[in-house]
């Protein structure tokens, strides 16, 4: 049937043209294309005039709320949103860069989630938005020189943090359009005032919210210490010629096998990408030694809850690891770099330097060569203190999401 | 329809012809050229392809993930339900069923290119009788297993292993893919050669594809790459060099390649502007590292001046180019219009607002870099194309005796030769003797009144179907010339070349080659530099240019040009005719007396009038007298060149048994009709109507009927009665019948004219003949401007708009 069909499609241009069998699919993908939709569109009708519908048409540019992500990635943070919306009978619209986004299987009468596209396709159909309301984790929309503008029909953009600690690793000027930031802790609130007063910017609102993302971790971290005699000793560095490996060598690991630890390695995983050579010499490491694991899980969580201290340079999962499993970090501190273009520039000193010395301990590379002690005194840090620190580190945890519902539904009795 | 094939099939497919014919002057192998253009087209689509497969994947990739919910919705809906879910499903997504089209577009993007190189290698002469390797004829099937062709099958052999070794295709679409090359196969069976020899190689090529592995470019190989993309010097360089490039080698490589045939592939004439080139993009590094230095704060001002004024050039010249580009002297005589010169100070206007205010970030703009490459990239293919395009056969500068014992044949196409001052001269000069036996048809009429259109015509014996005139003159190869060459005659030819693909006569005597190497040297210069002035200085740049071309040609060729003209306004033209006609008569002298076709085209009687009735020519002389008279007397030097080539083959003894027609391609018509012919003249009822008044030329009636009568006298064979005056509704489409007659080969029947040999001539006195008048690049298949010439009851020509045809 389909042969018959393409000769018939193709013989009257036949002697004029010709086409190879990748050209001659492209033509057959075409015409069953076409049929396809003909009879989407066909149905669509008949449903449309013998009244009985065709489905809710999607409005998502017109709800009063919208939701912008990024991609999965962030499912954390919206997820517990996108559920306290609903549970809150609210109207509002998901506006997603990534195919792969579990949101969009969801089919809720209350929910408009659209895959948007990516790059700039994506970027026009966010700037066209009409909501009133617009909740992002994106840094430096509406920024000269940033591929995303502020939509014109939003009357407030909100800002959600997605990371514990100061706003510093943000690039400047991250915030700037921002007309509301949900606090994550009581110092943002002092970060983004100091910025808005060195840059002359209007007044944002912060509203006291918390993280989304570190609720749904806090409730499936498990904070019990380990009994067992042997402690598993994770380290988890970034990626880069700045990363821990690059810096002080694999040499360390070794030594800290030696004293009887039990060592799981997890990579970023862009080192698979850009730090090949590294990553090979560590794959021979863990074959050599049955005590060394490699973790490629998307989800670090099974390590997490292993281990008993982090190793790590400056990063944000340090907070992560300690506030959530209460559990010590020894910090590397090896220096960000060029810090000229992150907020850290004009903010100075921040939050996350004091706290790096109260989850744990701070050694520089140098110190590397005696790790052992190192492990051993940070290893003493209690939970106890730990637990202090995330109730100055994260308002209203285990009920973010709630804080941000309410939040909204205020804006929009106000904005009506 | 032809609008559209103008701007989407055309380009590609003279960018093919182009490719081909230099990769043919590089390798001078017909079938090794073929390869590479396929070559060149695989590397060309490679990415096409690659976006085409990602685009696959992203439509694989979706329905991958909306299959599953699909089939959740299928299993607990039925119905409006149904609908109404997968409705939504799809909105979530963004995604509608119609978008499976997207995966084909980088493969349907391939389409009019395959059509462009279906069109060019069908319609390129070369391969006409070609014979290479086994193959015998590659504008015609192989015929290479038992009468069975083999390019064909080997094709299809191909394109089985490109879908079998394709690993994005599923199973269904390997069953379509066999099903197609096997269609193809049926279809494509009786294709020329040329054609399946590209094509299996376009396979071969897919096929090879299929094994390359995604390709990425190492990173330090990027970064160095960006390093120096990135580099201050190397933008700014670019920036700079950019007039240059499009002064030195983007225009005068453009004129060079559309006239190419004309200057006889003479590249060291283009070459010639590499010297400047090359010192410019010098002087530009040097202005670089100066200007950065010691003018840091107008740098950039001096880089958006320099980016607008080489934009203004391109615009201007492709845009609004002055119709200079065909060295036919038209443009010398017309004053620039103001239209034009309008227009063309809109689009500097534009382009210098545009990079000063709409670009805030020069430095970051990404086109100031974009732009130059491509310019670069452009002057290197142009470069290329330049230097390796070459005349497929050169001719044989002997004459070859030839078995058939049928008579010579001469054409002698004088252009511009109007009829009613040729009766005058002949008469009034006692040239009657000189023409015994040959019959003068006072009524004959041109079919169209340009030179192209003309010989176009008369020597395909048709008037044109085809869409562009390119096509149109691609054909000519297959009128009267192509049934001589089979007949058995030689085919020589004295003229210019542009309407004859180079290899279709075995003997050529060019203008050029009569008068001196780089006799188109000054006028190549003169257009050149006509380009870079606004339109409104035309007449000034024709002038300076040609100066300049002199200049040139004498310190860089080495060539003397004091007492020869070098610009058409000299006469160039008219006094390189004359010179044929002389080497017409010195051959003549040595010429079998039988089996020769020759052809000769002399730019002769044509404007400028510059050469008295003896011969005489004085540069930078014009002759007293008007119009008419020096028209008159430059006539009458040709004629006279004619009347002693008559005279040489009469002393050879072989006037009586040859066929000699003498034409010309249309009247002369500038210099109006001549009143003592006033029982025979030419009307047009309808001269007011389109596109009477917007013709190129501000012809007036006067002009306009003189240029449709064109000269024709012929003598056949064996005729000795004297000279005789016909009053015989005569056209130029008779031209083809009558040689055929002559040749002993009998018309094809799609032909419009009639052999004027014919003994029953009377019984077509009164029909009707096609007249055409219109813009030269108007397009040809368009019916609005045909008319019909016909005669009253009273023997007097009245042209009526009869019908459209």
């Amino acid at each position: 049937m389909t042969i018959i069909a393409l000769l018939a499609f193709f013989t009257p241009s036949i002697a004029h043209a010709y086409i190879d069998p990748g050209t001659g699919n492209a033509f057959a993908y075409v015409l069953f294309s076409l049929l396809g939709a003909g009879a989407h569109f066909l149905k669509s009708q008949f449903y449309r005039i013998s009244g009985k519908g065709s489905g809710k048409a999607s409005h998502f540019r017109d709800q009063p709320v919208a939701i912008f992500s990024e991609g999965k990635r962030y499912g954390d943070t919206f997820e517990p949103i996108v559920d306290a919306l609903i549970h809150r009978q609210v109207n509002f619209s998901y506006l997603t860069c990534d195919i792969d986004d579990p949101i969009l299987t969801r089919d809720h009468p209350l929910l408009d989630s659209k895959y948007i596209g990516e790059g700039s396709q994506a970027f026009a159909v966010l700037s066209s938005i009409k909501s009133k309301i617009l909740i992002a984790t994106t840094p430096n929309i509406g920024c000269n020189g940033y591929p995303i503008r502020k939509p014109k029909q939003v009357k407030k953009m909100a800002h959600v943090l997605h990371a514990v600690g100061s706003l510093g690793t943000y690039k400047k000027n991250s915030l700037d359009y921002y007309d509301v930031v949900f606090l994550s802790a009581p110092f943002i609130r002092s970060e983004v005032q100091k910025l808005e007063m060195l840059r002359n910017l209007p007044k944002k609102k912060c509203i006291e919210i918390g993280l989304p993302y570190f609720d749904v971790l806090k409730n499936k971290a498990n904070p019990n210490v380990s009994t067992k005699d042997t402690k598993t000793i994770l380290i988890a560095p970034s990626w880069g010629v700045k990363n821990l490996f690059k810096v002080c060598g694999l040499e360390f690991i070794g030594q800290i096998i030696e004293n009887g630890f039990e060592v799981i390695i997890r990579p970023h995983p862009q080192s698979w990408i850009s730090d090949l050579d590294t990553m090979e010499a560590i794959i021979e490491l863990s074959r050599k030694h049955p005590s060394i694991s490699l973790d490629r899980e998307v989800n670090g969580l099974h390590s997490f809850q292993r281990a008993d201290l982090l190793i790590s340079e400056k990063s944000g999962v340090r907070f992560d690891f300690a506030l959530l499993f209460e559990k010590p970090v020894l910090s590397i501190d090896i220096p960000l770099g060029e810090t000229e273009g992150l907020e850290l520039s004009d903010l100075g000193s921040t939050w996350d330097e004091q706290a790096e010395k109260r989850i744990g301990r701070v050694i520089s590379p140098s110190q590397v060569s005696e790790i052992s002690n190192h492990i051993n005194e940070t290893l003493s840090v209690s939970a106890h203190s730990l637990k202090v620190l995330r109730e100055e580190a994260v308002f209203n945890v285990g009920h973010s999401s709630e804080r941000i519902v309410d939040w909204v539904l205020s804006e929009i009795r106000e904005l009506s | 329809m032809n609008f559209l094939y103008s701007i989407t099939i055309l380009p590609i497919e003279t960018i093919y012809h182009f490719l081909y014919l230099s990769f043919y002057g590089v390798t001078q192998s017909l079938i090794f050229s073929l390869i590479l253009m396929s070559l060149v087209s695989g590397i060309i689509f490679y990415p096409f392809r690659l976006w085409s497969n990602a685009q696959l994947q992203k439509e694989l990739k979706i329905r991958s993930i909306l299959e599953p919910q699909l089939k959740h919705i299928q299993q607990q809906t039925k119905g409006a339900e149904r609908h109404g879910r997968i409705s939504r499903l799809y909105s979530r997504y963004s995604y509608h069923p119609i978008m499976g089209i997207r995966s084909s577009f980088g493969i349907l993007f391939q389409v009019p290119f395959i059509i462009a190189a279906y069109e060019m290698i069908t319609h390129l002469s070369l391969f006409q009788g070609s014979s290479t390797w086994l193959i015998s004829d590659l504008s015609k099937p192989d015929r290479l297993i038992f009468g069975f062709n083999l390019l064909p099958i080997l094709m299809t052999i191909f394109n089985l292993l490109a879908v079998f070794t394709n690993r994005l295709m599923q199973k269904a679409d390997r069953l379509r893919g066999i099903a197609l090359a096997l269609l193809f196969l049926v279809f494509l069976y009786p294709m020329p050669s040329a054609l399946m020899i590209f094509w299996t190689s376009n396979n071969f090529i897919s096929f090879i594809q299929n094994f390359i592995p995604q390709f990425t470019i190492p990173k330090n190989i990027k970064q160095k790459v960006n390093q120096f993309w990135n580099l201050e010097i190397f933008e700014s360089f670019l920036v700079l060099s950019f007039p240059a490039l499009v002064t030195f080698i983007v225009l005068p490589a453009h004129v060079y390649l559309t006239n190419r045939i004309e200057f006889e592939f003479k590249s060291e004439m283009f070459l010639f502007f590499l010297v400047p080139a090359s010192a410019s993009i010098f002087l530009s590094i040097m202005a670089v590292i100066f200007l950065k230095k010691f003018f840091k704060n107008h740098f950039f001002f001096l880089e958006r001046v320099s980016f607008a004024i080489a934009v203004s050039l391109l615009l201007c010249n492709f845009l609004l180019a002055a119709p200079s580009g065909f060295l036919d002297g038209a443009p010398t005589v017309s004053k620039p219009g103001l239209i034009s010169s309008l227009s063309g100070i809109l689009i500097c206007v534009s382009v210098f607002a545009f990079i000063f205010k709409n670009i805030q970030n020069w430095v970051t703009w990404k086109w100031r870099k974009i732009v130059p490459v491509a310019i670069f990239i452009l002057s290197f293919f142009m470069v290329f194309f330049s230097v390796s395009l070459k005349p497929s056969k050169i001719e044989n500068s002997n004459f070859v005796s030839t078995t058939i014992q049928l008579p010579n044949l001469y054409l002698i196409h004088l252009d511009a030769g109007q009829s009613d001052f040729a009766l005058k001269i002949i008469k009034e000069n006692d040239l009657e003797a000189a023409f015994q036996g040959f019959k003068f048809f006072i009524r004959n009429v041109s079919n169209f009144t340009y030179t192209t259109e003309s010989v176009s015509s008369y020597s395909t014996g048709k008037i044109p179907k085809a869409q562009t005139i390119d096509k149109w003159i691609s054909e000519i190869p297959n009128g009267f010339l192509k049934n001589l060459r089979e007949q058995g005659y030689q085919l020589t030819y004295y003229g210019d070349l542009p309407l004859y693909p180079h290899g279709i006569f075995d003997k050529v005597t060019s203008s050029q080659s009569v008068l001196f190497d780089h006799v188109y040297m000054p006028s190549y210069v003169q257009v050149w530099f006509s380009r870079l002035l606004p339109n409104f200085l035309i007449g000034k740049a024709f002038h300076y240019g040609n100066k300049l071309g002199a200049w040139i040609t004498q310190a860089y060729f080495n060539e003397n040009l004091d007492r020869l003209p070098t610009e058409i306004m000299e006469g160039v033209e008219p006094y390189s005719g004359l010179k044929l006609l002389e080497r017409l008569v010195e051959d003549e002298q040595k010429r079998p007396n039988h089996g020769q076709f020759v052809h000769v085209r002399a730019v002769i009687p044509h404007s400028p009038w510059l050469i008295g009735p003896n011969c005489e020519y004085q540069k930078g002389i014009v002759p007293s007298g008007n119009a008419p008279s020096r028209y008159y007397n430059q006539y009458l030097c040709a004629l006279r060149q004619v009347v002693r080539f008559l005279t040489v083959t009469k002393t050879r003894q072989y006037y009586d048994s040859s066929f000699f027609i003498i034409m010309g391609d249309h009247g002369e018509g500038w210099v109006g009709q001549l009143k003592d012919l006033k029982g025979l003249a030419l009307t047009l009822d309808d001269a007011s109507s389109e596109p009477f008044d917007k013709e190129i030329h501000p012809w007036s009636k006067a002009n306009l009927e003189g240029r449709f009568r064109a000269l024709m006298m012929l003598k056949g064979p064996g005729s000795n009665y004297p000279f005789t005056v016909s009053k015989f509704p005569s056209q130029l489409l008779d031209v083809m019948p009558t040689l055929l007659d002559a040749a002993n080969l009998a018309a094809p029947p799609q032909l419009e004219g009639i052999s004027l040999l014919k003994q029953n001539l009377n019984e077509f006195e009164n029909r009707k003949r096609i007249l055409r008048y219109g813009r030269p690049s108007a397009p040809y298949a368009s019916p609005l401007h045909i008319f019909e010439a016909q005669f009253d009851e009273g023997n007097i020509l009245n042209i009526n708009q009869v019908e459209s045809k």
